[in-house]
């Protein structure tokens, strides 16, 4: 008889590790407590655009993502954003200035000082000492490269990405790549070229699907929700929406998951729900591990407002994928963008727009800003945009798409990353049937969530195959 | 001169603040507010050494004190939030606070028939921290209801641009109600220690003063820690922090009240 694994949640990271068991030919359910699966991840079409609910792209160099991507069979839809869109802006003294993307364009940059710029420079000459606590990412970046640049360019990206303040992540946790080239090189700077250098000499492994530059973005012309909907395709029935888990039970050698519909008893758990939500439901199964790493984590509230334009209520927009507003531009001088920053869509993808339409997505964090009804949302982004813009009124969207997210990323604190490794030696002991996945469990991105559901799925089925032996 | 110059540099803060629209203006802004503060320690310190004991000696001057204490909780407040959006509004009403005490206040200090002991003086300076510090927390959830409404209506004008965000408005709400939480868990303690080893008379748990006391503190206590109470979001915790406002003021008139313990400032 196959064995049961049941899949606790169905956004990307439960999807994933669902279709790596039914490529094993598992026997796996799924419960979802929506009425949809994909988690922060889909689209929604509305009046000829395209409008993500999440992440709005993926790096195409990113290889879970493409690997998942291929086994569905849709690497001939990927698309590739437009290549003219690579220019990023920051809010900077009331307007918007392009983030330099080379040396030249950093030494005639307005956007730091010449002190600031100096600081940068100096990064590779001063060897970075491995602390004994593991510091926040706006102490490492304070040390490493100056306040001033760590707080504008370190304080928009962190904001762009985990939709939180430096001084909130660790930086080991949230950023284990960074924090290795200062420990491996003693430098981010040197560690970066050299690690560059080494990837044009060895020259990685091709991707499988388009030969897409690892640095392009893409989607599909329908958006990421054709990958959701080709993940829930593949594992058919075995979803299933609007189940909510209500508790976790281990008897014996299975588990018995209660749901809102009743009882599901299963071989193997995959927990792949939010960090509180998995962190419940492992206390009242009563595994034995200490639980802080998922109950101590902080995720924040995103709201992502989506508005389309006729491209005549724009002619201000600029080129490139969008702009950032760092946390010192908070509105503390002068006016700014109350947005954590915009993706200006229909420039990475005009296919998500209908002809002579533009687009664009403004992010907000915060569960303050989260419930103002629509109305407002959609007019704080059109007068967000309006501003960053230079625009005299704000512009006046014709399609509009409201997205509320809550808990929804996990904000990694320092000794976030090894209470949770802790955490799943102690679960492989106590429960080597059970296995975590999502973005609190290896990182936030899209290839990330899919890498963690993937290996849980694989870390389980072998399991599950030496006990059969 | 002190009088006349104390509200005048508040109040000129207060209108950079609200006009500070670069780090140029706001670094003014800072220094005057900076000045202002010196100034009116100076003048703490002077009354302290004319009469020879501890300067709050009566109703202006304890005015004056709690001007001066929410002036400074404030640039401690913003400075932790990393935003000074909310020093126009709230130094203008110091700078208004401080014009009362300055017009009504003895030019000439007057001691107390009794000095006040160490835990008096312990009781008096915590309940000026503490009402200051409640007062801030009160305006700060006042701000955050005006914003929020500011939005949904749609109105994106003077107060919008000026004010932080909801989130740090809330998160300076409750850094204040915190400050004034720690502030009344001193001052209340020890007024009701003294009670106790004095025999005060007439002092009750039952009395309105004191029940109203221990009321604000269990309000702003809740509203610090809002952030740990399941189902009390923002919204509901500004709305605690501005109706918290109103007890204080009646707490504050029921102490100016004659009564048997207690005989106000």
């Amino acid at each position: 008889m196959r064995r049961r694994t049941i899949v606790i949640g169905a956004g990307l990271a439960g999807l994933a590790a669902a279709f790596e068991l039914h490529l094993a030919a598992q026997n796996v359910v799924v419960l979802e407590a929506s009425d949809r699966p994909g988690g922060v991840v889909g689209s929604r079409a509305v009046g000829g655009f395209v409008f993500e609910r999440g992440p709005h792209s993926v790096l195409a160099g990113a290889a879970h993502f493409r690997q998942l991507v291929e086994d569905l069979g849709l690497s001939s839809r990927l698309v590739r954003a437009d290549p003219a869109s690579h220019t990023r802006w920051l809010w900077r003294h009331r307007a918007l200035h392009p983030l330099p993307a080379s040396l030249p364009s950093f030494v005639k940059t307005d956007l730091l000082t010449w002190s600031g710029k100096r600081r940068v420079a100096s990064e590779p000459l001063r060897r970075f000492a491995v602390p004994d606590v593991e510091p926040t990412l706006g102490a490492f970046l304070d040390e490493r490269i100056g306040a001033e640049a760590s707080r504008l360019f370190g304080g928009a990206f962190v904001r762009g990405v985990y939709a939180a303040d430096l001084d909130e992540l660790g930086a080991r946790s949230a950023f284990p790549g960074m924090w290795g080239l200062a420990v491996e090189h003693g430098s981010i700077l040197r560690g970066a070229v050299l690690r560059s250098v080494a990837r044009a000499i060895r020259r990685p492994e091709p991707l499988p699907g388009p030969a897409f530059p690892r640095s392009a973005l893409v989607s599909f012309p329908r958006g990421l929700q054709e990958l959701v909907d080709m993940l829930a395709r593949a594992i058919g029935p075995a979803l299933r929406l609007n189940a909510t888990v209500q508790g976790l039970e281990r008897n014996d050698d299975h588990w018995l998951v209660r749901t809102n519909s009743g009882g599901l008893a299963g071989d193997a758990v995959v927990l792949a729900a939010h960090a509180h939500t998995t962190s419940e439901l492992l206390a009242s199964a009563r595994v034995d591990v200490d639980l802080a790493a998922l109950r101590t984590i902080r995720e924040g509230d995103v709201t992502v407002v989506s508005l389309g334009f006729d491209a005549a209520e724009l002619p201000a927009l600029r080129e490139g994928f969008g702009y950032l507003v760092p946390p010192v531009e908070d509105g503390r001088f002068a006016p700014a963008p109350r947005a954590l920053g915009s993706i200006f869509t229909s420039n990475l993808f005009p296919q998500h727009a209908p002809a002579g339409g533009r687009s664009i997505a403004s992010f907000y964090r915060g569960a303050d800003v989260r419930q103002l009804p629509e109305g407002a949302l959609i007019a704080l982004a059109e007068a967000d945009l309006g501003l960053a813009l230079g625009t005299a009124q704000p512009p006046r969207a014709c399609a509009v798409h409201v997205e509320r997210w809550t808990d929804v990323i996990p904000r990694y604190a320092p000794g976030h990353d090894l209470a949770l490794a802790q955490l799943e030696v102690d679960l492989a002991v106590v429960a080597p049937d059970l296995a975590l996945a999502g973005s609190h469990v290896g990182g936030v991105s899209v290839d990330q969530v899919i890498a963690t559901g993937r290996a849980a799925a694989r870390a389980l089925h072998v399991r599950l195959q030496e006990e059969r032996a | 001169m002190m009088a006349v110059l104390l509200p005048a540099v508040y109040a000129t803060s207060a209108a950079l603040f609200a006009g500070a629209v670069d780090a140029d203006r706001e670094r003014a802004a800072r220094w005057t507010l900076r000045v202002a503060l010196v100034l009116h320690a100076a003048d703490i310190v002077l009354r302290a050494l004319r009469v020879q004991e501890f300067p709050i000696v009566d109703l202006w001057t304890t005015v004056s004190a709690t001007a001066f204490s929410t002036a400074l909780l404030w640039s401690l407040v913003a400075r932790g939030a990393r935003h000074s959006g909310s020093g126009g509004i709230l130094l203008a009403l110091v700078a208004f606070v401080q014009f009362l005490a300055s017009s009504f206040v003895e030019l000439e200090p007057v001691a107390r028939a009794v000095p006040l002991d160490t835990l008096r003086i312990v009781h008096v300076a915590m309940s000026v921290v503490a009402v200051s510090a409640l007062v801030l927390s009160g305006l700060h959830g006042v701000l955050w209801l005006t914003l929020f409404r500011e939005m949904r209506n749609r109105r994106f004008g003077f107060l919008f641009q000026r004010l932080p965000d909801l989130d740090v408005l809330s998160r300076m709400t409750r850094r204040a109600a915190l400050a004034g939480f720690l502030g009344l868990t001193v001052g209340l303690n020890v007024g009701i220690a003294l009670a106790h080893s004095l025999k005060s008379p007439g002092f009750d748990y039952r009395h309105p003063e004191v029940l109203l006391s221990l009321l604000l503190w269990v309000h702003f206590g809740v509203v610090a820690f809002s952030q740990l109470i399941p189902g009390l979001g923002a919204r509901r915790a500004s709305f605690a922090a501005a109706g918290g406002l109103v007890v204080l003021l009646l707490s504050l008139f029921l102490m100016l009240l004659p009564n048997p313990f207690h005989v106000g400032a």
